[in-house]
Order: C-alpha cells, then sequence, then structure tokens
C-alpha cells in the first residue's frame, strides 16, 4: 500500500539485446513515452541475467525485471528458459525475507514491439506505486 | 585494468536533439569531479569524420585509454567510434555508449527528473568505462575436412559440392552400398532425369573423385570437439577408428512405414503404399486399364511430400496407363513450383478427386478393393454412400526419421524437433543450420523434402562452410567467455547449459588448479550468449563487454533514494 | 560428493541477529559443484542477508570471502586478517569445513549456514541423488554396484522386504526398491544366483556406531607425525 501518493518508484530492467534493448529504440522512435525513473541495463541475452544482479539491483530500486524474447524464440535456444529460472529463484529468496514477489519480474516481447515495450513498463511501475517502496532497500 | 585509467568523456548533441531536452553543463560539471574522467568535451555532432580525428588526436595529446560517448548508442554509430578508437592506437572494446537520445530525450520532457536521469546514465556509463577490457583476435588453426553422414542423394550432393570448393571429403553410408532410397523410386519431381541414371550419376561422380574418401558399412559411434576440430569415432564390422574432421553434415535421411492395418486392411498384393507404387512402376508393371485408389491425407498432413507424390503418381497413371484413378484426400497440399499445374493437369486428365472429412471406410472384398464414400459436399443433395471399387489402393505411408536418427542426435548433442526430426536453429532464416556451428542438415533428416530442394541444401551448406573454415588458420575476435581456472571447480555446469556444445573441459598443467583441468568455450563454436556465465557456481567465467563488474558496477553507480 | 542445502533464512537470520558485521564464506570445494555455497551463492546470500536487515531497520554489513577448501587448515590460515575483523563467521561449508574453520579460528563464533544431506551423484543439473553412507565396510562386490546401505530405506541385507511393490519401496511411490535394482542389475550380469548367498548381519562397529572414525596411513605420515 503507498502511504505517498509522491511516491516514484525506480524500476531498473536489464533488457535483452535482441528483444527488449531493441523495442525500446522502438518506443522512442515511435515518440512513446514511459516514467522517467526507469533505467535500462543491456544483455547479450536474457540467459545472462545473474540472480545477483536483480538482488543488487533491489537493494537500490523498487522493481526489477527482465525483458526477453517470446517464449521458444530465443537466438540462443535456451536464453529465456533460464532467465526465468533464475526470476523463480530470486521471486523465492524475497518470499523468505518478506519482500513482496512480485518486485522482480519477467517480460517476453519482440525488437519491434515499442508499444509492448511501454505497456510492459507502465504496468510494472504501476504495480510498484501500489506495493510503496522496496524495504529491502540498502541505504549506506 | 590498469592503475592509470584515463577516461575521456565526449557529449554529442545529436545536431540538437539532446539539447532539446537536457542540458549538458550541469552532467559535465558533475562529470568532471568524477576521479579518472581526464578529459570532457562537447560537439553537435560527434560521428562526423572531422570529429573523428579531432577525437583521435584528443586521445594521444591526454593519453586517453577509455572513451565514453554520451548522446546514443546505436549499432551504426558504435562501429564508427570502434574504428575511431582503433586509428587512434586503443582497443575498439574499450569504448562504452550512453544512450540519452533514446532512453531519455525520445521519451520524455524536459524536466528536473529527466536531467536527473541523464545524469545518472552517463555516470553509470562512466563506471562501466573503469572496468573495460581490451579483447584481442586469435588465429584458430582449423581441420578442413568434411564428415557427411549418409550415402543417399543428400550425402552425395553435399559430398560433390564441397569437394568442389576444395574440401577433403569422408562420406561415411551405413549400409553396404550408396543410393539411399533414390534406387527405390520410379521418378522425381522437378528433376527430370531417370532416377536410376541419376544415381548411377551421382554415385560414379563420387567415387571416382579423389578427395572423397567413401566408407560404406560404417557408423558413426562417438563425437568429440568443436567446429574446426572434432574427433569422430567410426564403427566398421565392430572395429573403431577415429578421424579429426572440421564440419560435419547429417544427411542420414527419411524412412517410410506403411501400416495397412491403420485403414482397417490387411496384407495383401493390392494394398501397397506410394513406395511400393514407385518400385512396381519402376519394375515396368502394367496398369493398364486398371482401377486404382489413392489416399492422402488423414494422419500424413503434416509434410508436403505425400501430397504432391501421390498427385504425380495419379497423372502418370492417368497418362501413361489410361487407368481409372481415383483420389480420396482431405487436403490437397500442393504450395509450390508447379505443383498446382500438376494438380490441375490430372484434373483435366480425368484422375477424379474426392474429398473425404474425418472417416473413410476401406474394405477389401474377393480382390477388389471397395471404398464406401461419402461425399461431405453432396451429403445435403445426393445422400448416401457410394461404393467405388479399384483393383489397387494406394495408402500413405507415415514419414519418420530413418532408423538411428535418436542415437545420432545423442552423439552429436544435438535436439530433436517437430516429429522427432533434426531441430534447426532458425526455420527461416539457413534451415540448414543446427544449434551447434558446424554441424550442418541437409535433406529430408531435417523434414521430408524433395530431389531439386537437396540440391540447394546441398550448395547452401557447402557454401556456408567454405565461409567459416576458409582456410588452416581462421581468424577470430576472441570474445568469446574466459575462465577463471583458479575457481573452476570442473562441476560441468557450463557444459550442460551451453546450448550449444561449445564448452569442452581440457587438461593441462596451465589450468592452476586442483584438477589441473577447467571448462573451455571454443572461440569458433561459441555465440556469446553467456548462459554458462550466469550458471557457474564458482563465478570462474566471465563473457567479454558483459563481464559481472561491468554490471555491477553500473547498478553501484545508481542512487538510492528511500 | 557431499551434497548440501542452504538453510532456511530465518533460521540464519536468527543466528546473526546479534551481529553487525560478519564473514559469509564460501567453499570451492562439494559445496559449489551442488549449488550450495560457491561464490555465486556467497554474493547471493550476502545480498538477501543485507536487504533483510535493511527491511528490519538493522543494518547488516556482510564481507564476503570463498576460500578453496575449508577443510584443509593451510586455506583457513590465509583469511584469518579477514576474520578478525568481523563479528562472527557464517560458513556455507559441509560440516566437515565447519568444523575446521571452527577449530581455526576458537575465538569467533562460526555459524553453519547450511545443512550438509547426503553423500550422492549428480544426475543433471540442480538434481542429486543419495548413493552411499559411508558405512565403512563396502559390499558393492556382492549387490552388483547398487548400494543396500544408502538405497534401501532399511539398509537391510538381502532383501527385498514385504513392502516392495512394483520395483518401488513402499516408503516412497518415487523411490526405487534397492534390492529389485540389485536383483536386475545382477540379472543382466549374468550372476543373479549368487543372491542365492546368505550375507552376514552388517557389524555397524565400522560406521559411526563404533564411534567417530579415524583413519591414519603410517607408511603416508611426515616424518613429524603429524
Amino acid at each position: 500500500m503507498s502511504a505517498d501518493a509522491n511516491f516514484q518508484p525506480k524500476i531498473v530492467v536489464f533488457a535483452c539485446e535482441n528483444s527488449g534493448w531493441l523495442a525500446a529504440e522502438h518506443a522512442a522512435s515511435l515518440g512513446l513515452s514511459y516514467p522517467e525513473r526507469v533505467e535500462l541495463i543491456k544483455l547479450p541475452c536474457s540467459g545472462k541475467i545473474d540472480v545477483i544482479y536483480f538482488m543488487k539491483a533491489l537493494e537500490k530500486s523498487d522493481g526489477t525485471m527482465i525483458m526477453a524474447c517470446q517464449q521458444e524464440n530465443c537466438k540462443f535456444l535456451k536464453g529465456n528458459v533460464r532467465a526465468a529460472q533464475r526470476v523463480r529463484q530470486t521471486q523465492n529468496l524475497l518470499k523468505e525475507i518478506g519482500i513482496e514477489e512480485d518486485r522482480v519480474g519477467i517480460f517476453y516481447l519482440a525488437a519491434n514491439m515499442g508499444h509492448k515495450f511501454v505497456e510492459i513498463v507502465q504496468n510494472f511501475y504501476d504495480k510498484m506505486r501500489e506495493l510503496g517502496p522496496n524495504p529491502g532497500k540498502v541505504i549506506k | 585494468m590498469e592503475n592509470n585509467t584515463r577516461i575521456g568523456v565526449f557529449f554529442c548533441n545529436c545536431n540538437g536533439k539532446i539539447t532539446e531536452k537536457v542540458d549538458f553543463e550541469p552532467i559535465a560539471s558533475e562529470v568532471k569531479k568524477l576521479p579518472k574522467v581526464e578529459y570532457v568535451r562537447e560537439s553537435q555532432n560527434l560521428c562526423a569524420h572531422l570529429e573523428g580525428e579531432l577525437i583521435c588526436k584528443e586521445i594521444t595529446k591526454n593519453q586517453l585509454n577509455r572513451i565514453v560517448v554520451v548522446g546514443c548508442a546505436s549499432a551504426k554509430e558504435e562501429g564508427f567510434f570502434k574504428e575511431v578508437l582503433n586509428k587512434a592506437g586503443l582497443n575498439s572494446h574499450l569504448l562504452s555508449m550512453v544512450n540519452l537520445r533514446e532512453e531519455c530525450c525520445a521519451v520524455h520532457e524536459k524536466s528536473a527528473k529527466s536531467a536527473a536521469k541523464a545524469l545518472e546514465l552517463t555516470k553509470m556509463g562512466i563506471a562501466r568505462a573503469n572496468n573495460l577490457e581490451e579483447v584481442s583476435f586469435g588465429e584458430i588453426p582449423v581441420n578442413r575436412t568434411v564428415l557427411v553422414i549418409g550415402g543417399g542423394l543428400a550425402g552425395l550432393e553435399t559430398a560433390l559440392e564441397t569437394a568442389a570448393r576444395g574440401f577433403k571429403v569422408i562420406l561415411i553410408e551405413k549400409e553396404d552400398k550408396l543410393g539411399g532410397r533414390l534406387a527405390r523410386v520410379n521418378s522425381i519431381i522437378g528433376v527430370d532425369h531417370n532416377p536410376a541414371d541419376l544415381l548411377e550419376e551421382k554415385v560414379k561422380a563420387v567415387t571416382s573423385n579423389p578427395t572423397i574418401d567413401v566408407r560404406t558399412n560404417t557408423k558413426l559411434g562417438d563425437l568429440d570437439g568443436n567446429i574446426g576440430g572434432f574427433t569422430a569415432w567410426f564403427v566398421k564390422d565392430g572395429v573403431e577408428t577415429s578421424v579429426e574432421v572440421g564440419a560435419i553434415v547429417a544427411a542420414t535421411g527419411v524412412q517410410t512405414i506403411f501400416c495397412p492395418v491403420k485403414y482397417g486392411l490387411g496384407i495383401a498384393d493390392n494394398v501397397i503404399g506410394q513406395m511400393k507404387l514407385e518400385r512396381l512402376l519402376a519394375d515396368g508393371k502394367d496398369f493398364t486399364h486398371k482401377r486404382i485408389s489413392i489416399v492422402i491425407g488423414k494422419g500424413t498432413e503434416a509434410f508436403n511430400l505425400p501430397f504432391v507424390i501421390a498427385v504425380k503418381n495419379a497423372l502418370l497413371l492417368r497418362k501413361k496407363f489410361n487407368a481409372t484413378v481415383n483420389v480420396f484426400y482431405t487436403n490437397i497440399k500442393v504450395g509450390g513450383d508447379n505443383w498446382e499445374k500438376m494438380y490441375t493437369d490430372a484434373r483435366g486428365a480425368g484422375v477424379n478427386f474426392f474429398k473425404f472429412e474425418d472417416n473413410i471406410e476401406i474394405v477389401a472384398n474377393n480382390g477388389e478393393i471397395i471404398v464406401n464414400y461419402e461425399d461431405p459436399f453432396l451429403k445435403g443433395k445426393m445422400p448416401g454412400v457410394f461404393k467405388v471399387i479399384a483393383d489397387y489402393i494406394v495408402i500413405p505411408e507415415e514419414l519418420v526419421p530413418a532408423e538411428g536418427t535418436d542415437e545420432l542426435a545423442k552423439i552429436l548433442r544435438l535436439e530433436l524437433g517437430p516429429a522427432s526430426f533434426f531441430s534447426v536453429d532458425n526455420a527461416h532464416i539457413l534451415p540448414e543450420m543446427t544449434s551447434r556451428d558446424g554441424i550442418y542438415l541437409v535433406g529430408s533428416c531435417q523434414s521430408p523434402c524433395f530431389a531439386n530442394e537437396v540440391e540447394i541444401s546441398a550448395k547452401t551448406v557447402a557454401e556456408e562452410i567454405f565461409q567459416k573454415l576458409d582456410a588452416d588458420q581462421v581468424s577470430t575476435e576472441l570474445t568469446q567467455p574466459y575462465v577463471d581456472a583458479t575457481k573452476c571447480v570442473v562441476c560441468l555446469t557450463c557444459y550442460r547449459c551451453c546450448p550449444h556444445g561449445a564448452i569442452t573441459i581440457e587438461h593441462g598443467e596451465q589450468f592452476k588448479n586442483l584438477y589441473f583441468s577447467a571448462a573451455q568455450m571454443n572461440p569458433l563454436a561459441c555465440r556469446r550468449c553467456g548462459i554458462c556465465a550466469s550458471e557457474c557456481p564458482g563465478k570462474a567465467i566471465q563473457l567479454p563487454d558483459y563481464t559481472d563488474d561491468q554490471i555491477l558496477v553500473q547498478l553501484e553507480a545508481m542512487e538510492v533514494l528511500p | 560428493m557431499i551434497i548440501a542445502e542452504r538453510k532456511p533464512i530465518d533460521e540464519i537470520l536468527g543466528f546473526l541477529s546479534k551481529h553487525q558485521k560478519v564473514l559469509v564464506l564460501g567453499c570451492g570445494g562439494c559445496v559449489t559443484v551442488c549449488l550450495a555455497g560457491g561464490e555465486k551463492e556467497v554474493g547471493i546470500l550476502g545480498s538477501e542477508l543485507a536487504m533483510a536487515r535493511s527491511k528490519e531497520g538493522r543494518p547488516l554489513e556482510v564481507v564476503q570471502k570463498t576460500i578453496e577448501r575449508q577443510c584443509d587448515f593451510e586455506y583457513l590460515e590465509g583469511i584469518r586478517h579477514i576474520v578478525k575483523d568481523v563479528d562472527a563467521i557464517l560458513s556455507l561449508a559441509c560440516g566437515i569445513g565447519i568444523q575446521t574453520c571452527a577449530e581455526a579460528f576458537p575465538d569467533k563464533i562460526v555459524w553453519p549456514g547450511v545443512n550438509t544431506k547426503f553423500l550422492g551423484v549428480n544426475l543433471n543439473v540442480g538434481v542429486w541423488a543419495e548413493r552411499c553412507q559411508a558405512c565403512g565396510q563396502c559390499v558393492l562386490d556382492k549387490t552388483g554396484g547398487i548400494c543396500p546401505v544408502a538405497r534401501c530405506s532399511k539398509s537391510i541385507f538381502n532383501g527385498p522386504c514385504g513392502g516392495s511393490q512394483n520395483g518401488k519401496c513402499e516408503v516412497d511411490p518415487d523411490t526405487d526398491c534397492a534390492w529389485a535394482l540389485i536383483h536386475d542389475r545382477l540379472a543382466r550380469l549374468g550372476e543373479v544366483d549368487s543372491l542365492r548367498e546368505i550375507m552376514a548381519i552388517k557389524d555397524w562397529s565400522f560406521s559411526r556406531d563404533g564411534g567417530p572414525r579415524k583413519l591414519v596411513r603410517e607408511d603416508l605420515e611426515l616424518e613429524s607425525g603429524k
């Protein structure tokens, strides 16, 4: 529950360079817009996502996700399957320590889906607004 | 990573697009305070030729060894800047690009928030640049012998095409003679050549070619290694021999399973499949004025081949023997070169086509075959079952991969795809490629195909191998993951997870760990997906340009707000 | 291979509740191979603990280190300088490593971060199954290479018992009856008649029932008798 109506969640999006990263460029070329506090980090394949990347991202932000190619359409065959496993692993870890598992997720899209990119990011952003600030953030 | 890292940050306004939404001054002043940042400059349009020359000079003058371009991050511009770095004597991987244009300016309004984001993205790019490492090129010695598995039309064509490009070829065939199924058919669609003659031609060409080593009664027993360096073990008469090869082509084909019981019929001389029909026609059997019923569809809809062959033979029987030909079909799949015409010709010649939906009742009675047929279109107007009597019935066989395909797939470490045929890497682009570079598929072993398609595939694969193994030493950029042997526990996790079979466990004194052994990624076979790097439980594997440090340091550069 | 599994996080957080700075110590041996306590798991657990404590409002400083093995004192010596600066050590090694670590640093609390579960085989990525219980008197020569101590739920000799149904153990429908496996294996090797010989009752004194075991190879000992 968001106590502060002005709360603007910070989202870290890990984007596979064959899907999410290009979809973000496509969204830009279409002139679409999405919330500012969303930052992208490029990966060569969604299979490169590591649980530690999600954990470190959540130490700094309110939500994180991996964007991957559509199921059964991974250029490297198994990347998005491994990525889904890592998301599940991270969700189990979050659940253990009482943090909402919805703060991490995997979303599938193709390189030419600029609208889908914005839809995914906006929906996730709204969801994080509902959940409120991430209680696990490590503020040094 | 040297201790004297000197970072140069270059802002590009992209001809005004950036400063429309984001000001450079506040970012530049923050960036100048960062440690290791030695030089900062703005430009209206950085990817211009003159700017490139200026950057070269600035790199040399300020002894910069990491470059950050803040503006866009598109692939084309990346190529331009990599060349600039090369000209200045820097490794092209020491470049980091920050995409303000697409990630900030195109999608946000001018505001304090977007300015904060632009600053953070720039800091992330600089943090990443600080951790970038050089990547060099390597000369990999490769073996240039091609192994072709299967001595049917596909195997023969592939052997000839690869030999024509100068490769030494070893062709292995598990039976005692070459030819495969080509020896058993009467005619080939799209090829105006008698199959027996065509076969003789191809076999002669292969056996008389001094660079093609034909080994019959030989199977592949085991396989090790990767493209350019496979070790294959052959088994002949129980004896194993090993051979070094550079590329492998699977051309093991397809087999037909004839099962009349599925149609409610038993074994009889006049209950035959298309293969038997081909055999009878080739042997010169006389069908003059006979009545022949042909069934197509019903469980064999996955492939075009049965449909087209049935139409081909229907037309042939009608034209050559003036036979009464009735074709019972669920669908006519004739989407290919001249196939529609063949179907129209068949109709024109008087072949009868009867559509049925799900069920067709066939009864053998006293040497005759009766099809009890109900027309789904005429049901309303002319109800009732029609008896169509014939002397022969041709029912479709099931098409399955050749015997031993399962085993071969395990040896080659390839997955099987739909209907248990070999799985291709990408159905649209180059269907001859598998998930493992250096192993290719020609012919029906991937999906039942036609003789003219086989020719094209063989040429494609020969070309592909020629491109990949164009000399005794192949130059490649060593961007594949590297392994820190001191952390590798040889647990086999990466070996099992690699979708391309590009990882092997190597042994030697150079691996400074308890096992004198470590996983190694083959630079030619590896596709740089990074799955191995993220699976490794010992954090021994890193993928250049996407190392853990390079990614985590971007997260560290982010600010935390409550 | 020794197979271990990380302890439930609540248990670990309970151990560390009084500390402000801990060393999460990984091991490059069996626990790396069974994906429980290698460098990767150390990083993930460290982050998880930091986040959990941050959520409680009581920050925890985590130092991370993974050494080749925790069951050799020489490797533990190498981290003495790190150990002196932390409140406690959370060891992700197997029980052997944790105890060796505790012996090497008797003045520092060493918490166990994993449960050491069994000695087993890696069937595939993420799947391990028990194969050996270190009973001290191997009988695999008589049972075609299948262990009746580790793989039979009752550890009986001369099985199967009456609960064996369709090759499965009555304890769990997914567990094979070891004696069914043994019979099939010996039949395949043409040795099934050897089952007619009654195996002697197991002498458990070779296992832990005889007290903690020790093995000394006098012909290999260093001269100092260490």
